[in-house]
């Protein structure tokens, strides 16, 4: 078999694979945003906090539906997003505490979790205390050295976070909790050049414990409010940024997950679901605000509420063999109203706000954030 | 089975019911599902509405 026919057949393999896990039945995947508030004010963050912690009558439906579907289950996957997840921590504990109870009586049944966290509340009694409930992977970022991720990383009051973060961090490796943390460290033009040393930092005080990695993510335009002010890395530059950088890092892959060879977001995936606050139900944690991201509603009962016609944008790429469409159903999402949002650092779709009144100039840009990829391709 | 599927919808490729549970509408995925099954045995069921009320295509069962 010639090379171009070789790799084709893998690329047809790869996604097929792809499809059958998106399609099981037997596998579940529940992003959970347990409260929308958060108590950092990142300045490139693009959520608006306007939904607060999660009601008990949307836990209850989280804990009916999963009773519904844990009998026919081999895998359950659920993230913790936000907001801040930890500001919801009874949230997290209370359904975690359901499934592990239910987990123990199924032992055919795989349940993992993670969580995107700022790292500020994670001190180690409650990483130990989420590790016994199964939450084992956790994605925090840092900006940098404590001068550059203090200047963008921030409290609601303004203070700095690298100090109390770090600390956390540097408890974590020194205990043996059975966790992984990916430090997701972003990269922007004004932060390039401090980088080198701060690697170095990061390297040698936590890449000896395999526990620890890293993942190399620029800075992108995703939204929010400050999105006119960012000033990112030009696409055609990372690349040879990101690998001059992972060669600090070095031997050990920095990348938090194994390369694939199909590159999938949940959001594409019909057995994925992010389950808001509010309990609506939507796919993308990035386009919160955006109306196509809103495809249903957890009754307290367990029911899921979905309108199919809303979901089948974000699953159009299978049917099309579209790996555009698999790797971000949200890029080029067939609508009827103009984009909103855009994610990444192309040109934005132009609006006349004359002729669509829904193209509120203030709403664009907003809602945007890179999500923990790693964690939510499961 | 059928009654707790919710409602069917073929003009969507793609549906979920009530629980979150996967219904196929769309050939081009059945077709693709069939031939990873064929491929993998181990491939996990997901029903196909071939306009038959959600009756499972045969060749897809339940695993154990």
């Amino acid at each position: 078999m010639s090379n171009s026919a070789g790799s084709s057949s893998r690329a047809q393999e790869a996604f097929q694979e792809e499809l059958v896990a998106s399609f099981t039945d037997e596998t579940l995947h529940l992003i959970i945003l347990p409260t929308e508030q958060c108590n950092f004010r990142c300045t490139y963050c693009y959520e608006d906090f306007a939904i607060g912690q999660m009601d008990p009558t949307t836990v209850q439906g989280i804990k009916r539906l999963l009773d519904r579907r844990l009998d026919g289950l081999q895998r359950l996957s659920i993230s913790w997003f936000g907001g801040e997840p930890l500001l919801g921590r009874g949230v997290v504990e209370d359904v975690s505490t359901h499934i592990t109870e239910a987990a123990a009586a199924r032992p055919g049944l795989r349940y993992e979790a993670d969580m995107t966290t700022n790292g500020y509340l994670l001190d180690l009694p409650t990483t130990e205390k989420l590790a016994a409930l199964g939450i084992r992977a956790y994605q925090i970022s840092l900006d940098g050295p404590e001068a550059v991720h203090d200047t963008t990383r921030v409290r609601v009051n303004g203070s700095g976070t690298f100090q109390r973060v770090w600390n956390n961090l540097l408890s974590i490796r020194a205990s043996r909790v059975p966790v992984r943390v990916t430090l997701r460290i972003h990269l922007a033009p004004a932060t390039l050049s401090c980088m080198p040393d701060f690697l170095v930092q990061v390297r040698d005080t936590f890449l000896d414990d395999e526990r620890f990695s890293v993942s190399l993510r620029p800075v992108e335009r995703m939204g929010g409010p400050n999105d006119e002010s960012i000033d990112i890395i030009s696409g055609s530059a990372r690349a040879k940024i990101i690998e001059d950088l992972e060669e600090v890092l070095g031997a050990r892959p920095s990348t938090s997950r194994e390369p694939k060879s199909m590159d999938v977001c949940y959001a594409a995936r019909p057995n994925s679901f992010v389950i808001r606050s509010n309990g609506n139900i939507a796919k993308c944690t990035v386009a919160l605000n955006d109306p196509a991201n809103s495809i249903g509603h957890l009754l307290p009962d367990g029911t899921l509420r979905i309108d199919n016609e809303h979901l089948m944008p974000w699953v159009r790429g299978w049917a099309r063999r579209d790996r555009n469409s698999v790797r971000c159903p949200y890029v080029g999402m067939p609508r009827s109203a103009p984009q909103l949002l855009q994610i990444g650092p192309g040109p934005r779709p132009r609006v006349d706000a004359r002729s669509n009144p829904s193209a509120d100039p203030v709403l664009r840009g907003r809602g945007q954030s890179e999500v923990a990829a790693g964690r939510l391709m499961r | 089975m059928g009654s707790e599927r919710g409602r069917n919808q073929p003009s969507v490729d793609v549906e979920v019911d009530d629980a979150g549970r996967i219904i196929v509408n769309a050939p081009e995925i059945a077709t693709q599902l069939r031939e990873a099954k064929s491929s993998s045995p181990a491939m996990a069921r997901t029903v196909i509405n071939n306009g038959c009320n959600l009756v499972p295509m045969c060749g897809f069962t339940p695993q154990e």
